[in-house]
């Protein structure tokens, strides 16, 4: 206890003196732990935003305190349930403000975090619980493994309002030295190793990395596209950066289109991701240039301007640059980046820096710099960690490095020895001392999430299905795709080969999935004289014979989607097929249009598809939904700029109001029991005209103006001159009563999304004898789909004064205006029972 | 008129889907996935599916809702589309799901 105090004195003490010290002397003094990391940087930046993410309608924000306190109540948690300091605890989820807050909780409790990549399958995750002996794992419900004791992500609400905080209870001493994680790399071989990485491994890697990236990054943006399970994001997507105070966008569309938007509406500065994801972006560029005819024009340009400054280029390829918003650098790893790429986007005007790295460094070891950059080059080692070549393996020597393989002393034997980690890269390191990598001790094919996918892992299985002589696995395209060369013992039909190819997946990890199987046409591969195979043979026939093929398909994206969702071959698919006899079903239908969307960048409603449709009606309504737009009941007369008109005429036309009638207004206190301010919705009863007038006079100033009416598309819109007076006065917005549930989602979800508040009166039409209609489910469904607390609000005595069909209203009269307290609803209810809650709650008011 | 619909699901083709959020939010609405039991979404799929070839016409997943509550009737609430006099049910086995949904047009 007493070295506990002791401790925490020590850091506040270093903390204090920070005014007095540069930052490099600081890092001597603080302890190393990753727990430093994070607290330094809450210091600094508490009520910044750390953390945006993004879900279809809804857009969440997460301040660095918010989230540290999420991390505390972790802690509590892990206490109360026995989970102690060096027990495991495995995290098997996509990227979240969960995730975030569930590795900080680790790094201040000492628990060992075991982050396992979301798209790896369960056994896998079963195997590693298994072997570490975790205490429990962290996961979805939606991807629930069987056999482990889980906690769902979707329920964390509980441990965050259930658990108090009490930092001092709850923080232990991290020693720099003790374990802050253990990340499973799939071997070569079908064990995988567990690499055990230390707080101070990490803390080094971490300030060193701070030291080249010395970019103006100051509480900018940065979009996050790789895995937190992988150790690059985790370093520099996250603690690297905290110290700028960084915002991170975790999107929970993987769509390219989602992630594009992301890029633009959040003002995304910085990516850090793998090189397959800078290819497909550029073709994205270049493809949408195509349709414009506007790609020569492009690549002459950027081929003209190579070394003009940055600003320029801004300017010269705008077009392009808006779409990309405030984009401006590219950290890349985990891969060879082709040169092609690199100087496109450097020619666009975006910083790329590759580094390179492996897990087992904590990752980075390499990487260019703004100051030191070389193009195709890996960049310079950082500070305090060495490299060498020994016969053209690449080694590694620093404090960054992995303490050993989890429970495996002859591998760590194998790779660490003096000290010197050897990577099983080759590489070769020039003159200036930039590294550069020749190729893989291993073979390796790095798949577009990041993973490595090792072919001997697939062969292996492959070996093991009875149809299967031989073969060699390759992966294609850099990567996307992976295949299968095999020598069968009979000869086998395309049917059978598509069967086999199946059969084999079903046994491969998601990550190594093959999307084909290849016949190798000879009855042996060519080999060594100690009869092993030659890889490269027979990686180049392939490569060519492949190429040669999709020269003649004319490379038709529609049917090589098709051919693969339907798992039938191209050669079988012509413009007259019929869909449905192809095979495709409701959930392939769903599959096929989600791959649609992505690969011809479109809003695409299958909807359209029905049982007579044909290859060539798809081709038509993806043509057709391009030029789609979609109807949004927001208007840019709802924009806050309009504010300075807006505040005014509301002034001016409420003042009007107050002559034709008087208002008691009670409840207003009732506003501020929402928590943290956050955005509400206000359900009202619905008796007259004046209503919406009576609601914003009631509103304090703050939400008057933030206030959006929801109004009847059909009724409110139909004339120009009621539709821009309620938007300009009452920020209302058409809300369609009949058509499209996702577009009134979406209007909801961007409104609360821009902190705003909407009224909806949710009977959904003036009550004509003034009583309390039922209410219509559609616009509980709507409330309860943004997540928002709804208030109740009940409106006395504007019946009296204008009923429905008055045009004249009785002047002098008063009504009131009763608010109620904010409803939440948590727990799991049906549309029905919360409509009816909120009804209950408006009868109430009195 | 009468109208009835049906729908198979093999489970197990969907749960590969359900990790995909895109897959998610296409189909189902944020308050049905709220639905904590991850069980009911075959069943809920298939609703959705039986609906719509009970109406004949294939519409966006996100305009037709379905509430399952435990021991009860699922109920179904469409919108934007006239289809009245719901009533539906639905059914497990093993690694089936099957769902059954008849209306008036």
């Amino acid at each position: 206890m007493l070295e506990d105090t002791r401790n925490w004195l020590f850091i506040g003490f270093a903390v204090g003196l920070k005014k007095h010290l540069k930052p490099q002397m600081l890092h001597h003094i603080m302890l190393q732990t990753v727990s430093t990391l994070i607290e330094s940087a809450l210091k600094e930046y508490s009520q910044e935003t750390l953390i945006i993410e993004k879900s279809l309608y809804r857009r969440k924000k997460y301040t660095y305190q918010q989230v540290y306190d999420r991390a505390l109540s972790i802690c509590t948690y892990f206490i109360e349930n026995q989970i102690k300091t060096g027990d495991k605890v495995v995290i098997y989820l996509p990227n979240s403000s969960d995730y975030v807050a569930l590795l900080w909780a680790c790094a201040l409790s000492g628990v060992i975090a075991v982050p396992i990549d979301f798209s790896s399958n369960q056994d896998f995750l079963e195997k590693i619980y298994k072997k570490v002996g975790a205490k429990l794992v962290f996961c979805s419900v939606f991807k629930k493994p069987k056999s482990v004791k889980c906690f769902f992500v979707e329920e964390m609400q509980e441990i965050y309002s259930k658990y108090k905080l009490n930092r001092s209870a709850i923080i232990k001493k991290i020693n720099p030295s003790d374990i802050f994680e253990i990340v499973f790399t799939s071997g070569t071989t079908s064990e995988p190793k567990g690499v055990v990485l230390s707080n101070k491994n990490l803390y080094f890697d971490v300030i060193a990395m701070r030291k080249i990236i010395t970019l103006d990054l100051k509480k900018k943006t940065i979009l996050s596209i790789l895995p937190l399970s992988h150790l690059f994001e985790q370093n520099i997507g996250l603690f690297c950066l905290l110290e700028y105070g960084i915002s991170i966008v975790y999107s929970q569309s993987k769509k390219s289109s989602a992630i594009i938007d992301s890029i633009k509406k959040e003002k995304v500065n910085l990516i850090v991701s793998v090189p397959l994801f800078l290819q497909t972006l550029k073709e994205k560029i270049e493809f949408e240039a195509q349709k414009t005819d506007k790609l020569e024009r492009l690549n002459s340009n950027l081929k003209r301007f190579p070394n003009f400054p940055n600003i320029c280029k801004r300017i010269i390829f705008s077009k392009i640059r808006r779409k990309l918003g405030n984009l401006k650098y590219f950290v890349v790893g985990g891969a060879e980046l082709p040169l092609e790429v690199e100087e496109f986007w450097e020619n666009l005007g975006i910083e790329v820096f590759q580094g390179y790295g492996l897990t087992e460094a904590s990752p980075v070891v390499t990487c260019n710099s703004p100051k030191e950059k070389k193009r195709a080059s890996l960049g310079k080692p950082l500070e305090n960690i060495e490299i060498k070549l020994q016969d053209k393996e690449i080694l590694v020597r620093g404090k960054n490095l992995f303490k050993r393989y989890y429970e495996d002393n002859k591998k760590t034997a194998e790779a660490l020895k003096n000290g010197w980690f050897y990577t099983g890269d080759l590489g070769s390191i020039n003159e200036e001392g930039f590294l550069n990598l020749i190729g893989r001790k291993k073979n390796v094919i790095i798949s577009s999430s990041g993973l490595n996918v090792y072919p001997e892992d697939i062969e292996k299985v492959l070996g093991n299905i009875t149809e299967i002589k031989e073969c060699v696995v390759l992966g294609l395209d850099d990567g996307k795709k992976i295949v299968a060369v095999i020598i069968p013992k009979k000869p086998l039909s395309n049917k059978k080969i598509y069967l086999l190819l199946q059969k084999a997946n079903s046994k491969l990890q998601s990550h190594q999935i093959l999307s084909e199987i290849i016949l190798w046409p000879e009855s042996e591969f060519p080999k060594t004289h100690t009869l092993k195979i030659k890889r490269s043979a027979v990686e180049e026939i392939i490569v060519s014979k492949t190429s040669m093929n999709k020269l003649d398909k004319s490379q038709d994206k529609l049917i090589t989607l098709i051919s693969e969702i339907c798992q039938k071959l191209s050669a079988n698919i012509n413009e007259k097929s019929n869909l449905v006899s192809l095979g495709l079903d409701s959930i392939k239908r769903i599959e096929l249009s989600i791959k649609i969307e992505e690969s011809f960048n479109i809003n695409f409603n299958e909807s359209g598809i029905n049982e007579k449709s044909n290859v060539a009606d798809l081709r038509n309504m993806i043509k057709n939904s391009k030029s789609e737009k979609i109807d949004s009941g927001i208007s840019l007369l709802n924009s806050r700029f309009f504010n300075i008109l807006r505040i005014p005429l509301q002034a001016l036309i409420l003042l009007l109001s107050k002559l034709i009638f008087r208002l008691e207004i009670r409840g207003v206190e009732n506003l501020k029991l929402v928590k943290n301010n956050e955005p509400v919705i206000f359900a009202a009863n619905h008796t007259s005209m004046l209503d919406t007038f009576a609601v914003y006079r009631a509103l304090p100033f703050s939400k008057r103006t933030n206030t959006f009416a929801a109004a009847a598309k059909d009724f409110f819109f139909k004339n120009y001159i009621t539709a821009i007076f309620g938007r300009l006065i009452f920020n209302a917005f058409a809300f369609s009563r009949k058509e499209n549930i996702k577009q009134s989602l979406t209007d909801f979800g961007e409104i609360i999304n821009r902190d705003s508040n909407v009224l909806i009166y949710p009977e959904g039409t003036r009550s004509r004898k003034g009583n309390l209609l039922p209410f219509k489910e559609g616009m509980g469904v709507m409330a309860l789909n943004t997540e928002a607390p709804i208030i109740p609000i009940k409106i006395n005595g504007n019946y009296d004064i204008m009923p429905v069909g008055r045009i004249i209203p009785r002047f002098g009269r008063k009504s009131s205006i009763i608010f109620g307290k904010p409803l939440t609803f948590t727990k799991i209810q049906s549309a029905q029972e919360i409509v009816e809650k909120i009804h209950k709650a408006i009868k109430q008011l009195n | 008129m009468i109208k009835c619909g049906i729908d198979l699901v093999l489970n197990k083709r969907l749960a590969k889907n359900l990790s995909n959020p895109d897959f998610l939010m296409k189909v189902f609405l944020p308050i049905e996935l709220k639905n904590h039991e991850k069980q009911k979404l075959p069943g809920i799929f298939a609703l959705k599916e039986a609906t719509m070839k009970a109406m004949g016409k294939k519409m966006n997943w996100l305009d037709i809702e379905v509430l399952a509550k435990n021991g009860k009737k699922p109920e179904i609430k469409i919108y934007g589309k006239k289809f009245k006099n719901i009533d539906a049910s639905v059914s497990h086995d093993g690694a089936y799901t099957v769902a059954m949904v008849v209306g008036e047009v």
